[in-house]
């Protein structure tokens, strides 16, 4: 690129910081329309509440004076039943899956058939002094409402429309700041492509500047939502593919703002 | 004669079929003048705009520093318009910039060499009677010497050609023969002129000094 072009480019840009007032709200519309996208791909879709889901143990107590080889050969045994899915140790003072008085072995099966075959065999073996069964009902992830993904999707699209409107409101200030010295580059013979290339370069930095502000607000929220796991299960996509969301974001921005810039640069008027 | 413009049967008429200009033929010598006299919407704007190609002839040629300007591919179109001075009825100056700006930033623009760069300011100021203005702000200056600003900014890279629409339009008589006097020092210094005025008094001063003078009077019926 000629010394001359980036020169143009320069003091385009020097003349965008004179119009702040303008091309700001444009970025923040951008950055807003990058939010409103990322919140669109993010969000879950629309599909039927999950039903909540009974988990169902067997508690095995286990007498006082088993030794530990003997607490180990049954633990292999039971391990070794198809109808068990889990299986763990709990001591006295634990409360998972519920309060524990002495030493038991707590195992999970998958459904009602399958409890009474792991009972009835745990009360015929050796070393187990009794045994409970425990049936817990696990309340599903929580879910945001469907219209969150409807009202991201319509603020995407009211962005986008907005970010077109103040690409031209701007690039309208930009010019009328700089109409002489088009003139005048004009007359001088530049060529129209090269006539553009400042205020792309103006559409340019904008972009740059919304997906400063997007990639904040995205960092930010995902930061925040490592500590709240509800978020996290509610969606779940929020904590992947961040160097793709990056990347996308900076590109989109980039192109939002060449295609406001282009959008919004005048057609060429005849000097008399 | 050493022909730096040479105009042969040009024609031009509108959209609409209004014959603006027809069979109009002049040449302009290496170191002469042409001045193109008619009343207010005669053709002579329109005439520098086909020069500069800004508008396409109907008929007829322009030859331009050896090249045929009508037939010219747009990427050398601008080319040759760098190599010709244009200095505008309404010229383009950057108010808020200094003299000194204005004519830096057209020289950066059109990437003027940096080492070269005081000098082609100096001679730009100095031929346009500028010198010692060079730190006031374009806004600032009396309209005669906005009009020398012009010139200097159209002079800056020093052109074998400059077309000059109006220049001595709502001057002064005073401001008219100062004027007058840079446009023959430019002439002088070896750049032909290509000068469009109402009347020809009395810009036909320019042709009195100069070896090869010509006086184009343009068709007074025409109307734009």
């Amino acid at each position: 690129m000629s010394s001359g072009v980036l020169f143009i480019i320069g003091d385009a840009l020097r003349a965008m910081l004179g119009c702040a007032g303008r091309w700001i709200p444009w970025s923040l519309t951008m950055a807003a329309a990058l939010v409103a996208g990322a919140a669109v791909v993010i969000l879950p879709g629309e599909e039927e509440p999950p039903a909540p889901a009974t988990h169902l143990f067997v508690l095995a107590y286990l007498e006082q004076a088993l030794s530990e080889e003997e607490v180990n050969r049954l633990a292999w045994e039971t391990w070794s039943w198809p109808e068990v899915s889990q299986q763990g140790f709990r001591f006295a003072g634990e409360s998972e899956p519920k309060d524990i008085q002495r030493r038991a072995l707590v195992l999970q099966v998958a459904d009602e058939q399958a409890r009474v075959v792991v009972e009835d065999r745990l009360h015929a073996a050796d070393g187990v002094a009794g045994v409970e069964q425990l049936r817990r009902t696990v309340a599903p992830p929580p879910r945001l409402p469907g219209a969150s993904r409807i009202g991201a999707l319509v603020g995407l699209v009211l962005s986008l429309a907005g970010s077109i409107v103040l690409a031209r409101w701007a690039m309208g200030a930009m010019v009328s700041r700089w109409t002489s010295e088009l003139t005048l580059l004009r007359q001088a013979g530049l060529q129209e492509t090269l006539l553009r290339l400042p205020f792309l370069a103006v559409g340019a930095v904008a972009g740059v500047g919304a997906a400063a502000l997007y990639l904040a607000c995205y960092w930010g929220v995902r930061a925040w939502a490592q500590g709240v796991p509800a978020v996290l299960e509610a969606a779940p996509a929020l904590t992947t593919g961040g160097a793709t969301a990056t990347v996308l974001g900076v590109l989109v921005a980039v192109l939002l703002g060449l295609l406001g810039a282009a959008l919004g640069y005048p057609p060429r008027r005849h000097h008399s | 004669m050493d022909v730096i413009l040479q105009v042969s049967e040009l024609r031009f008429a509108t959209d609409d079929g209004v014959l603006i200009l027809d069979q109009l033929s002049f040449g302009v010598a290496r170191d002469g003048a042409a001045l193109l006299v008619g009343p207010p919407s005669s053709g002579k704007t329109l005439l520098l705009k086909l020069l500069l190609r800004d508008v396409s002839p109907t008929g007829g040629q322009i030859l331009m520093l050896g090249r045929n300007v009508a037939r010219l591919p747009a990427r050398k179109v601008s080319l040759l318009r760098r190599r010709v001075g244009y200095m505008s009825e309404h010229p383009a100056l950057m108010h808020e910039r200094t003299v000194l700006e204005n004519i830096e930033f057209k020289l950066r623009a059109l990437a003027a060499p940096r080492e070269e760069m005081p000098d082609l300011v100096t001679r730009a100021l100095q031929l346009a009677g500028l010198d010692g203005r060079e730190g006031t702000p374009a806004g600032e200056l009396p309209p005669v010497e906005q009009r020398q600003l012009a010139l200097a900014l159209a002079m800056a890279m020093e052109p074998p050609l400059l077309l000059c629409d109006a220049p001595l339009h709502d001057l002064a008589d005073g401001d008219e023969q100062v004027m007058l006097e840079i446009l023959d020092g430019v002439r002088a210094a070896g750049t032909a002129l290509v000068v469009t005025a109402r009347t020809a008094e009395p810009a036909r001063r320019l042709l009195e000094g100069a070896p090869q003078g010509v006086l184009v009077r343009l068709r007074q019926e025409a109307v734009l």
